[in-house]
């Protein structure tokens, strides 16, 4: 539909109305529901003084840390075990033991490993996120075409070649979308890590300074960017796919 | 008025007697080469799970430069053939060799065989990059089968026959030394169908490269190959292999109403439907 801008923009501002309207209803505590205005003049004051922009400066460098080795690490991992069935039907139920445990619940094992410390926090991320780039490539290599790699074969191509020019093209929608799962968790996990112990940096860290002096506009601005954010970002995703994996309907 | 007269001068050649043995040494060769066979199978027997085998104790030998069209009833494993000819399956007895460095294959399924990430352009250049083709001999093939506005259009956008087209392309284009095509003109209309195939034609009699077409078109057969080969039904054995004896120069639009034509097109069918 043309008007899709439009009507979500609408859509938005009338929610923006009926939050005003509660507010000066005064049903619950001006502290425990804040007004909109004061709300978004505290996310400007985040997204533009310095000491806030170091908050997420922090949250975007643990996330991109521990995204970037989730992906590579995940990419190569689930290439060789797609490639290597049968290294895959050696680790395919452990894998699958270790994507169900909450990630979260390792942060104090971690800590008792490295202590109250960077790299454990970016364990915890990096524990979520890897298996499902995994598992994503692997699938993505195993389910691409048999015909197509065997016509490799026509061509006397390589096993490299095969794999960059035939396999990997075909598995890129399928590992592109495990990359998107896996950052939106990462991003979940890192700010769920700086909510708990061992850092006086980050957006997590934020909220909870903010709720113990009871700042909720601050509370909610940072809930408001987080989610601005990730719209953001799923919107680069869809731009990307459309982009560089159209042809996969 | 003096005239310029350019110099001529006549050299008489003694004969190098050990020279013309060298030459007849190699000729013989080049000749032997030449009607060496390309491909070649012998005792080739492949079944589907436990019924009957679809081929069994099939030998054959095919020439290089010969065009040769397989004709023969659904499911008598024409397509099974090509397919351990092209190196997708394996046989489970007997050998098989072909003796090319490349082979070239059209398929009936258009969209196993083209890469949906890559252009037309693209695809036919595949495995190369498009700046290391022959662009003349595409642009040509391109403008000849009606894609040249298809270009950079991806196959998701493209029709099925459209696609078929650009696989023979692509086929036609690697100056392959052997060409296995299975039923290549199924899916397309007559018009496209005629263009392909004159220009399969005008590309084996320029670079004679092996080709091996499996048809459901008799007529198409008689026009295209050398030779036809008839199958039986399954397990497969070759009936007969008639040898057409046309000359290329002489396969025309009046050959196709030709005596001789119609003399070849009954010899095939009698072939075809006797037990």
């Amino acid at each position: 539909m043309k008007n899709k801008p439009l009507l979500s923009i609408t859509f938005f501002l009338f929610v923006l109305v009926l939050w005003q309207v509660v507010f000066t209803a005064g049903i619950h505590d001006h502290l425990i529901i804040p007004s909109p205005f004061s709300t978004f003049k505290s996310l400007l004051d985040i997204i533009t003084k310095y000491e806030y922009l170091f908050a997420i400066f922090s949250t975007t460098a643990r996330v991109l840390a521990s995204f970037t080795i989730s992906a590579i690490v995940g990419i190569s991992l689930g290439i060789l075990l797609g490639r290597y069935l049968l290294l895959d039907k050696l680790t395919e139920s452990f894998v699958d033991f270790l994507r169900s445990i909450p990630s979260i619940t390792l942060f104090p094992v971690f800590i008792l490993f490295f202590g109250i410390s960077e790299t454990s926090r970016l364990l915890v991320a990096i524990f979520i996120g890897l298996p499902i780039v995994l598992v994503s490539t692997k699938y993505g290599v195993l389910h691409s075409s048999e015909k197509r790699v065997k016509m490799a074969k026509l061509y006397k191509l390589s096993g490299i070649e095969t794999l960059r020019k035939i396999t990997l093209p075909e598995a890129g929608p399928y590992i592109f979308n495990g990359l998107r799962i896996a950052l939106s968790l990462t991003i979940i996990l890192v700010i769920v890590t700086e909510m708990m112990v061992g850092t006086n940096t980050g957006l997590g860290t934020l909220l909870i300074h903010s709720q113990y002096s009871f700042d909720t506009e601050v509370i909610y601005a940072v809930i408001i960017l987080l989610g601005i954010i990730g719209f953001s970002l799923n919107q680069c995703f869809i731009f990307l796919e459309k982009r560089f994996f159209h042809w996969k309907q | 008025m003096a005239l310029n007269r350019a110099k001529v001068k006549y050299v008489v050649k003694k004969p190098n007697l050990l020279l013309y043995l060298l030459k007849s040494i190699i000729y013989c060769d080049m000749v032997n080469v030449c009607i060496s066979p390309i491909i070649t199978s012998k005792n080739l027997k492949k079944a589907f799970g436990e019924s009957t085998p679809v081929i069994d104790n099939l030998t054959f030998s095919i020439r290089k430069g010969d065009f040769v069209s397989i004709i023969g009833p659904n499911g008598c494993g024409k397509s099974t053939l090509m397919n351990i000819l092209s190196g997708f399956s394996s046989p489970d007895h007997g050998s098989v060799a072909v003796n090319a460095k490349n082979i070239a294959y059209v398929g009936q399924n258009s969209d196993e065989m083209l890469l949906p990430w890559l252009t037309v352009e693209e695809n036919i250049a595949f495995p190369e990059k498009l700046h290391q083709i022959d662009k003349v001999i595409i642009n040509n093939l391109l403008v000849n089968f009606k894609l040249e506005s298809s270009r950079k259009k991806f196959p998701g956008s493209l029709s099925g026959g459209m696609k078929q087209a650009t696989l023979m392309i692509r086929a036609l284009a690697h100056n392959s030394e052997v060409l296995l095509l299975d039923e290549p003109f199924k899916s397309l209309d007559f018009d496209i169908s005629i263009r392909i195939q004159q220009s399969l034609l005008d590309i084996w009699t320029k670079y004679k490269p092996t080709v091996i077409l499996i048809s459901h078109d008799i007529e198409e057969a008689i026009f295209l190959s050398q030779k036809v080969m008839i199958f039986s039904d399954k397990p497969t054995k070759i009936k007969k292999i008639i040898d057409l004896k046309v000359e290329t120069k002489d396969k025309n639009i009046s050959f196709l109403s030709s005596d001789k034509f119609l003399v070849i097109k009954k010899d095939i069918l009698n072939t075809f439907y006797e037990k």
